[in-house]
């Protein structure tokens, strides 16, 4: 934070308190600062921290994280060449060092196997869709897919810790945090940052997930991500007791600010009008968040895109159409964290029951946004912590196999948000085993994502214990012009 | 009001920002004397030291400024060209290059996003112009006592603290503000010390007290309490990362607690400083042991660990060294050591190397890599109370007993004897298999073509490596019942399995023999790896290219003691189980496979004699499977001396287990004896606790910190730049008592900020985990150094100290603040008022307990888990893991003080993480205040809040007096003063209205009185509890109940 941001602030914090005497309305004026408003490219109003240093292309974001590592070879990277060598050995000289998970480094042999699905070529780029993606398939002149992800780890609670944080050891601030932090909320009675954990059908014993993926690390507490729930309340404590109806509420409400404010009086803390505030946002909340709940009056045509689950509580498809009420409703970063994706073993049995999870949600939750012109300012991200291998772990015939961990190439997709639409990003090797060009570190996505929502990645930090934290690390990270519009 | 959410954002941030910087900002008029560290070592360390700092390997243009002799040396060779020349900012290069406008020129360069305001720039300019003096880093320097300066206002004077305070307000022409009110004052005071609010009979004690040392009295009484040590030790495990789960991957439960406990009773013995960390640091390694010099060792195994399946333990064990070196120089150091992992500290004088000698001292204990998600991951300790220690006492009294009944005797005239005629014993038969394979091509009809052959009189099959054989005879077998199986086997190269049964589509369901290298490992598996066991040999003990004898049995515990594994009719010493959570079936509907898994070929060799029993056979049983006599080995006298021992060791064991009957019932009830002491030792909490390797694992600087590229080999050390170490071995003990030499120039600094901190609000530098050029010049440097000399030359006396902040009139001074000082002093850096600050997430959740009554006041035990909503751990947790359910404790569990709520780092309980409490996957030494509308909803309809409004509620219904008393009494108890009439009125008013609602609608007051596990009244009018439930809910929603001022 430089001098000329603190002076800044305090000029801020002069304006707040010498206008708090007049009561409530004072604080319309900070929202100057830090609510980012509907800014146009050609005059971008910044708040106090200088945010968002140049005009962005998305307001929003939607990540879409497949935790457990969805296998990019069975779903959208296309191998013909695994077919020729089926239960051939991987080549040394492909494999060229790479650290194998304690899972498979025993393995005598690494037998190749290629995907037992039906791939197929779709829309205007022509990328290969496998025939576990129906819906998927039909949408990807909206998708920009990048099959040159990577990362260096190779175990999931690192591996996915890396990518919500920017660091595999815990303790640092997810991007949905950072977002909040640096840009601020859009709305004004809902959380700026949503996490949710839908329900799977695939693998039972699914990954964990750690609170860490959407907390705040070393940021306040404040701008860590809020859980929406599917079971009781959406958000914790949000409705009123049995035996509070909302006229009591009401009134305990007003009498509890009266107190406060009387207190204020007597104090001339200003913390306390804060305070005050905040219940009268909780408030709102009780009505802003059912309301946001509430299906009710979605048309049936929106429904049926996003297929039969949506109207089941608690399911990605459920959780996809949530979303986008959220990003309608300025919340800026929305996450689903869809589980049951590791497949050591039996791809045939539950990667379909995965894949059948996800993929008319996410073409229903492309699609909706299009409609209704929020793709343009809304960046959706699909994809997991890495890849899996090209050779099988255990078994492998033609029908059945399994794949152990692959941190050297993988698959995600990104739509809307300025990202270029129907292109294919980035080319791995005839065995899906290494990246031969096109190359995005997770890094590199993250950068990429903070440069849609404005922001410049290597001027974007924290100070902590005396350093500057940023999201995208210390080694260096580039923004992915190739795919921007 | 529309944007509550960015408004609390720029509260937070306003809290957190530096006053020093924003008034010089503010004022833009330069110091009479620019001095070095409090106005020019921000700059350079912000603007300029990434690139001139002390990395000599990356100092551009040769240039350092981290020292008056690099920034005023000749930077070329060719002419005259200098960074600095004292007192000519004209002929300095450095101010030319911070005013050019030429963007190649300028510094610092665009690309480094940083820019230097005009305030900045006068400032190196002045400061060159008066001769650019450097200065010692402030922290760096040895700490000295420095005098208390002279006020103009003696009166205030209450002990040394307030001369620098009450100097530097005068200066700012502030007056302090006059001693709090006495019941504000014990309020205060009250929660400093112990965490929890005073109770009424004490305030009221306190009102009537008008004795001179009245309020000295009160401080006395304060740290006495038993609470102190729950309330600071909560601090101090925010520091230690304590948490009562493992942290990552499946985030089991780890048993840890009595370190827990040991830092309470630590804190309220007044433990001195210097001896508390030493006990944490290296207790383990303190001449004389005791068992909680042992358990205070924790400190640094409270870090988080893994054991998830694919973990390179390399990876973890450098992971872990790093974590227990940057904590502990976060806490006593006040140094972020942790960026040196990778390479040299760009702003602090410490290099990467000297940042590995620091985890030398770290990275030698006796752990293993991998946790086993088990709640004792050794090295651990049992801690036993009294009455347990006297069981166990008993317990091996009555093993020591048992081992008299028939000693150990190798010159025993019986044993002897048979030994001279044992020549002549016979091998018992074998026992009938209840399933056995024999390969010829008449028994072991299958597809293809395989070789059947007889080797050494054994009729085998040959297995490549390329086929794996099935056969229908598949001894279902259970993983709760017993079996015994066992095979002859060849090998040119084991590198799988040898049988198995196991079904890739239910996650590997069923066993195998599993033989990788040449350890003998079996699996039994419901579902890989939540739902199985794996356990093996404990040494590579296969031969190959030689008939090994193989045999495995089963007790059908399912449990991996229960596994018994023979190598040619011996039993084998068995290793650490890998996996050993087995409890469901392992039965499936796959053929059996010989030679390898269903796919995976594991075997080049040959394979005989497959036998299957639906029993645990005996040792004797399994050396007749075996063929051979068993001790038929052991009759031939060895010539060298030690295997003979061996011999006769081995020939006196088969004695005593087979043919001396009174041994035989002698050891079977010895073995029973020492069962009961391991199955009561279960029962014994243990804690995790640090204990040295013989042999130093060695550490190595690591290239950019990956653990796979070592470089060069160090030994432990400390940095160049501060004291050497002591003499002494150079390990732990020695690194611990360093921090407590005389001329330490941080331990004390850091320790007194953090504790002035945890009482003021903010720390004297606000950097608490920082002392290091990036950190902030203190508010008040002579005062901190005060306090640090004093807390060294008080023998690191502690509750000395607090006592000390707690009687200065400075922190008695009342917490109003007005405009002028708001302005002036906006965050109360110059401790113009008393402090006023949101309460901790536990002392918010503690006051309600407390002035409710609910409060259970029992210290330590282990961790209990209070209301928490349903399903915030299954939404995260890992299927197999141990704290996938919550279930929540009942009785006083529900009202124990918040820092024995069970801490599940993945998914800490939501009253902690809403209110700034840190998940302890990390060192945390100090906490954000945020306001948030998520602690609104929390305090409003969390049902603890809700239960101790309703016991509040029901206290003053059964008070005597009227409303308006029992209103005062009530308020009393949320706030601890009595409410003026403006209050009393707003009170009664919404009173009235809530019974009015309740007796209408009585349907809702009864629901309403219900919430909690407690006990609903019945002798009382359900409306009025309804009404003054809601009302007392809404005292605990006050800002000023959840705020210390």
């Amino acid at each position: 934070m430089n001098l000329a941001n603190q002076f800044n602030k305090l000029q801020n914090r002069r304006q707040f308190l010498s206008n708090s005497a007049l009561g409530l309305g004072a604080f319309s004026l900070m929202d100057l600062n830090a609510k980012d408003s509907h800014a146009a490219p050609s005059n971008i109003a910044q708040n106090s921290m200088g945010l968002p240093h140049f005009a962005p292309k998305a307001k929003r974001v939607i990540w879409l994280c497949m935790a457990g590592a969805p296998s990019h070879l069975d779903m959208l990277d296309y191998k013909p060449t695994l077919e020729k060598m089926f239960d051939q050995d991987l080549p040394e000289s492909v494999r060229d060092g790479q650290r194998l998970t304690g899972m498979t480094a025993n393995q005598s042999r690494f037998p190749l196997a290629p995907s037992k699905f039906k791939f197929q070529q779709y829309g205007k780029s022509g990328a290969w869709v496998s025939e576990l993606l129906p819906h998927t398939a039909k949408m990807v002149d909206d998708l920009c897919i990048m099959r040159g992800m990577h990362t260096e780890q190779i175990n999931h609670d690192p591996a996915i810790t890396y990518l919500q944080t920017g660091n595999q050891i815990p303790g640092r601030p997810s991007m949905g945090s950072w977002l909040s932090y640096g840009l601020g909320s859009m709305n004004d009675n809902l959380p700026s940052y949503v996490a949710m954990t839908p329900s799977w059908t695939g693998r039972k014993d699914a990954q964990a997930l750690y609170q860490r993926l959407w907390g705040s690390g070393f940021l306040p507490s404040e701008h860590q991500g809020i859980s929406f729930r599917s079971q009781g309340d959406p958000v914790l404590y949000l409705s009123d007791p049995k035996g509070v109806n909302p006229a009591t509420r009401r009134r305990m409400l007003n009498s509890l600010a009266s107190m406060n404010k009387k207190h204020f009086k007597d104090v001339n803390d200003p913390e306390i009008n804060a305070r005050i505030s905040q219940y009268e946002m909780a408030f709102r909340m009780q009505t802003s968040v059912p309301e946001l709940t509430d299906i009710s009056k979605e048309k049936k045509s929106t429904l049926e895109m996003y297929g039969p689950e949506v109207e089941k509580k608690g399911t990605f498809a459920a959780s996809c159409l949530l979303a986008r009420r959220m990003v309608e409703r300025d919340v800026r970063m929305v996450q689903i964290f869809h589980r049951g994706w590791d497949q050591h073993f039996n791809i045939a049995g539950d990667l379909p029951k995965q894949c059948m999870d996800i993929d008319q949600a996410c073409y229903g939750l492309i699609q909706d946004l299009k409609q209704r012109g929020l793709l343009e300012d809304t960046l959706v991200v699909w994809g997991g912590e890495f890849g899996r291998t090209n050779y099988s772990q255990g078994k492998l015939t033609r029908e059945n196999y399994g794949r152990d961990h692959h941190p050297r190439c993988f698959t995600m997709w990104a739509a809307g948000g300025g990202i270029k639409p129907g292109i294919v990003h980035g080319n791995t090797c005839e065995f899906g085993y290494n990246i031969v060009d096109g190359g995005i570190h997770i890094n590199d996505l993250n950068a990429t994502i903070l440069n849609q929502l404005g922001i410049d990645h290597n001027r974007f930090t924290y100070k902590f214990q005396g350093l500057d934290f940023k999201l995208t690390g210390v080694e260096g990270a580039r923004v992915v012009d190739e795919i921007l519009v | 009001m529309k944007n509550i959410k960015s408004i609390s954002f720029i509260a937070a941030v306003i809290l957190a920002s530096s006053c020093a910087l924003l008034e010089s900002n503010k004022d833009k008029t330069l110091p009479d004397v620019v001095e070095f560290n409090a106005h020019i070592r921000p700059i350079l360390s912000d603007k300029c030291f990434h690139c001139h700092g002390n990395d000599p390997e990356t100092a551009e243009a040769g240039l350092l400024l981290n020292s008056f002799e690099a920034a005023t040396k000749n930077l070329s060779k060719r002419r005259e060209k200098f960074a600095i020349v004292p007192n000519h900012p004209d002929q300095s290069s450095l101010i030319e290059r911070i005013n050019t406008n030429d963007e190649d020129e300028i510094m610092p360069p665009p690309e480094s996003h940083k820019t230097l305001s005009q305030y900045e720039k006068d400032l190196l300019n002045k400061w060159i112009e008066q001769g650019a003096e450097y200065q010692e880093h402030w922290s760096f320097t040895q700490i000295k006592d420095p005098k208390a300066p002279e006020v103009d206002n003696e009166e205030w004077i209450i002990n040394p603290i307030d001369n620098f305070v009450l100097s530097k307000l005068e200066k700012k022409k502030l007056k302090p503000n006059p001693q709090a009110p006495k019941e504000k004052l014990l309020r205060r005071l009250s929660f400093d010390t112990t965490g929890l609010p005073p109770s009424l009979e004490e305030l009221d004690a306190f009102l009537k007290d008008d004795s001179t040392d009245a309020y000295e009295k009160q401080v006395d009484k304060f740290l006495a309490k038993k609470a102190y040590g729950e309330h600071m030790g909560r601090f101090w495990l925010d520091a230690a990362r304590y948490g009562d789960t493992h942290g990552l991957h499946l985030d089991n439960y780890r048993e840890m607690w009595p370190y827990r406990d040991w830092v309470i009773n630590a804190f309220n013995q007044n433990m001195p400083f210097d001896q508390f960390s030493i006990e944490q640091l290296a207790g383990d390694l303190l001449p004389d042991v005791t068992l909680n010099q042992k358990i205070a060792s924790g400190f640094n195994r409270c870090n988080v660990t893994t054991s998830e399946g694919g973990s390179i333990a390399e990876e973890y064990y450098v992971r872990y060294a790093v974590d227990r070196t940057s904590t502990t120089s976060a806490v006593w150091l006040g140094l972020t050591t942790g960026c040196a992992a990778c390479h040299d500290h760009k702003f602090d004088p410490l290099s990467q190397k000297e940042f590995y000698e620091m985890t030398a001292f770290f990275n030698n204990i006796t752990e293993s890599a991998m946790d086993g998600n088990r709640k004792d991951t050794p090295p651990i300790i049992h801690v036993m109370n009294d009455s347990q220690q006297k069981k166990d006492q008993e317990l091996l009294n009555k093993i020591t007993t048992l081992k008299k009944v028939a000693p150990h005797n190798k010159q025993d005239s019986k044993f002897l004897a048979w030994s001279k005629n044992a020549k002549n014993l016979k091998p018992a038969p074998a026992p009938a298999a209840s399933k056995n394979i024999e390969f010829t091509k008449e028994t072991f009809p299958v597809k293809g073509n395989p070789n059947f052959i007889i080797d050494k009189q054994k009729k085998a099959l040959v297995l490549d490596k390329t086929t794996v054989f099935e056969s229908s005879t598949n001894p279902e077998f259970e993983f709760n019942k017993p079996f015994s199986f066992g095979l002859w086997i060849y090998g040119n190269e084991f590198s799988g399995s040898a049988i198995s049964t196991m079904d890739n589509a239910q996650y590997l369901r069923g066993w195998d023999l599993w033989l990788v290298g040449s350890n003998i490992t079996i699996h039994a598996i419901n579902e890989w790896p939540g739902n199985a066991l794996k356990v093996g040999t404990k040494k590579n003990v296969l031969k190959a290219n030689r008939w090994n004898h193989v045999f495995v049995t089963s007790d059908g515990s399912g449990k991996a003691n229960g596994i018994k594994i023979y190598l040619n009719g011996r039993s084998q010493a068995m290793g650490r189980p890998s996996n050993n959570n087995l409890n469901k079936t392992i039965k499936n509907k796959k053929p059996l496979f010989i030679g390898g898994r269903e796919t995976q070929p594991g075997i080049k060799g040959k394979i005989s004699d497959l036998r299957f029993y639906n029993q645990e056979l005996n040792p004797i049983q399994v050396t007749s499977v075996y063929g051979e006599y068993p001790i038929k080995h052991l009759l031939e006298a060895k010539k060298d001396k030690a295997q003979e021992d061996k011999r006769i060791n081995e020939l006196y064991t088969y004695y005593r287990e087979h043919v001396d009957q009174k041994a035989l019932i002698a050891d079977k009830n010895l073995r029973a004896a020492e069962n009961k002491r391991t199955q009561f030792l279960k029962s014994v909490p243990t804690t995790m606790i640090m204990q040295e390797r013989p042999t130093p694992r060695g550490a190595y600087v690591l290239d950019r910190g990956q653990y796979d590229l070592r470089k060069e080999k160090v030994e432990p050390g400390v940095p160049a730049f501060l004291p050497k170490l002591p003499d002494g071995p150079a390990n732990r003990l020695t690194f611990a008592k360093w921090l407590f030499l005389p001329e330490h120039p941080l331990t004390s600094r850091v320790t007194v900020n953090r504790l002035w901190q945890q009482v003021f609000g903010t720390g004297l530098t606000k950097t608490a985990g920082d002392f290091g050029s990036q950190s902030e010049f203190p508010s008040h440097p002579k005062l901190l150094d005060h306090l640090s000399y004093k807390f060294m030359h008080d023998a690191w006396d502690m509750k000395a100290l607090m006592k000390y902040m707690l009687m200065s009139a400075s922190y008695r001074q009342s917490s109003y603040v007005n405009d002028k000082k708001l302005k002036a002093d906006p965050y109360n850096r110059l401790i113009s008022r008393g402090p006023r600050f949101r309460l901790d997430s536990e002392m918010i959740r503690d006051n309600a307990l407390k002035s409710s009554g609910l409060l259970v006041e029992k210290i330590g035990g282990k961790s209990v888990k209070p209301y928490q909503p349903e399903g915030i751990w299954n939404a995260v947790a890992y299927s197999g893991s141990n704290t996938r359910h919550f279930k929540q404790d009942s009785g006083e569990d529900l009202y124990r003080r918040s820092l024995y709520t069970f801490l599940k780092r993945t998914a800490p309980a939501p009253m902690m993480s809403n209110f700034d409490a840190p998940n302890r996957e990390n060192c945390t030494v100090s906490r954000e205040r945020t306001n948030t509308p998520l602690q609104a909803l929390q305090l409003m309809n969390d049902v603890q809040y809700l239960e101790a409004s309703r016991h509040l509620a029901y206290k003053a219904l059964k008070s005597t007096g009227d409303d308006s008393n029992k209103l005062k009494t009530t308020f009393r108890k949320v706030t601890s003063r009595f409410p003026n009439s403006d209050e009393i009125s707003i009170m009664s008013q919404v009173l009235t209205e809530h019974k009015q609602h309740f007796k209408a609608n009585e349907k809702e007051a009864k629901e309403l009185i219900q919430h909690g596990d407690s006990k609903v009244p019945e002798d009382i009018e359900i409306d009025e509890l309804a009404a003054w439930t809601m009302l007392c809910s809404q005292l605990y929603n006050l800002d000023e109940a959840i705020t210390k001022e």
